[in-house]
Formats: structure tokens, sequence, C-alpha cells
């Protein structure tokens, strides 16, 4: 028992990044829920395996991401090489009005910023391609670094930076799209 | 050529803003070492445009991070309580620790 209080008390604080993780990964709540359910499963079966001083939330994120692969035949290590976008890099920045005094002020920015809710930012998320989503996930929201991502999917980091490369731009064009349709910002182009 | 001491080792200034925004990622990613680290932000030192930009994406990162995030289901958590007590009980009566099983990473794990 003293076993089970100590690994739920280690573990217990990344429950929500992981259950998010899961959310944007399968799309649905009851997939999500098995999915974080398998992971502690998984963790607290092989906890002998975690070494003491290592990170442990890229320790659980690591079972997630695999247990997720497995189970969903995930296309995440399947290297094949993507079709090109022909988006631009920083493709929301580029697409506000170029309007100096605001922009100056600051004032487009937050009224932009203030206008993206959970909905907007968690559909253009899900909207993502599986193998951009992940990647956009594990470091725009947790943070993780190349070099984990890489360790954690067993994939090479030029294939992680790629991925995150077009998942960011396609990301913000979701979110720009949006906020045109809402009358937010209106279309422009600058550099 | 003289020196010019105020100044700073003309290598270490990067005078483009097309390459440093090149970096930007790479930067806020924190992929770069010291030293191409100090050539960026000595160049947003002494540029507003790239300050701008470089704080756009940062704060639009933070934006949506803040945002993807979701509430735990009090049921879920309880669901996985019970199921890791489950797996105690199994385990008591299995008579074998789940400390020494292999890795979840490795295929077939070590023989022992």
């Amino acid at each position: 028992m003293a076993e089970q209080a100590r690994f739920t008390e280690l573990t217990e604080e990344f429950m929500p990044a992981l259950y998010s993780g899961a959310m944007r990964m399968t799309r649905n709540r009851a997939d999500a829920e098995d999915l974080v359910q398998d992971t502690y499963l998984k963790a607290y079966r092989s906890f002998g395996t975690f070494e003491e001083g290592t990170f442990l939330k890229a320790w659980l994120f690591r079972i997630l991401t695999n247990t997720y692969i497995n189970k969903y035949n995930s296309q995440v290590r399947n290297l094949t090489e993507e079709a090109l976008d022909d988006l631009e890099e920083m493709y929301l920045y580029r697409h506000l009005p170029a309007v100096e005094a605001s922009r100056a002020s600051g004032s487009a920015e937050d009224q932009l910023f203030e206008f993206f809710t959970d909905d907007e930012v968690k559909g253009a998320l899900e909207a993502l391609p599986e193998t951009q989503r992940i990647v956009v996930l594990l470091c725009d929201v947790e943070g993780f670094s190349y070099a984990e991502m890489a360790d954690m999917l067993d994939v090479p980091i030029g294939t992680i930076m790629s991925r995150l490369h077009r998942g960011r731009k396609q990301l913000q064009k979701s979110l720009h799209d949006f906020a045109v349709g809402e009358g937010i910002i209106h279309e422009a182009v600058h550099v | 050529m003289s020196e010019q001491p105020n100044d700073k080792n003309p290598l270490d200034a990067v005078r483009n803003c097309d390459e440093v925004l090149g970096q930007l990622y790479y930067f806020i990613d924190g992929y770069l070492d010291d030293r191409r680290r100090t050539q960026i932000t000595g160049h947003l030192d002494n540029c507003g445009h790239c300050v701008d930009v470089f704080g756009f994406e940062a704060e639009l990162r933070a934006v949506v991070a803040r945002h993807a995030y979701e509430e735990v289901p009090p049921d879920l958590k309880q669901r996985i309580f019970l199921a890791l007590s489950a797996e105690v009980v199994m385990n008591l009566t299995a008579k074998t620790s789940p400390f020494d099983r292999p890795s979840p990473f490795s295929g077939s794990g070590e023989q022992r």
C-alpha cells in the first residue's frame, strides 16, 4: 500500500496535463479518460524502472504518447515525407492589420489575444493533422524540448522540428481565419 | 581598421532582421547555445520590429497553452485510484511486486 500511496503522491499533480494531452490526442472524452487510466496503470506497473531524479512528467508523457500510438495505430512514427504547405512563417503576425498606431500600443494584439477562448484554441489544435498536433501539444503546451520529444516519439529531431514548424503555421492560420470570420481582424498582409 | 571599444564585436552582432526572425522559434524553444542567444538578444536590444515579433509569438504561445487545459473529471480521478487499488490487491494475491517488472517501453523486457 505504501508503494501505491507514494506513486499517487508523486504523479497526481500531472493528471491535468496528461488528461488535457489525451483530450487533444483522442479528441473525445471517453477515449481520453481510458487513455489516462491506461497510462497510470502502466506507469504504476513499471514505477520500479523510473529513475529518481529524472523528469517524472516526461516519463509519464512518454507512456501516454506510446500508449496512444499503439492503441490507435497512430501514424506518428511514419516518417514518409508529408506534403509541403505554402503558408508563411509567423502567419498570424503577418496577417494582422498594419495600423502602426494600434500596433505600437499593442492594443490590436491584446484585443486579438483576449478574443481567443478555450473553444477556439482547442478547436484549432484538434484540427491539426495528427503528426503535427502531437508535437505542437508536447512543445507549445507542455514545454518539452526537441530532444525530449524525439526520444518520446522515437523519431529524428529533424522530423520533430519540421512537424512543429508546419503545425504552428497551420494553427496560426486556423486562429487567423476564425478571427477574420468573426470580424476581429480584417484581411491584410504586411511583413 | 581601428578598434571601437564601445562597439560589440561585429561577429557577435546579427544585423539582419530576416536572419534573426529565422531563429525566432529556436530561440523561444530554448534550442540555441549561449553564443547564438547572445547574438540574437544583441540584435533585439536595438530593433523594435524584431522585439515586436518575438513578443507576439511568445504571448501567442502562452495564450494557446493557457486555453488548451482541461479540468480532470472528478470521476476519472476516482476511477484511476480504484484501478490502482485493484492492482495492489492483485499483486498481493500474486505475490509479485510491480516494481520488478520490465520497462513499459521495451518490447520484450529483460529476462530475469
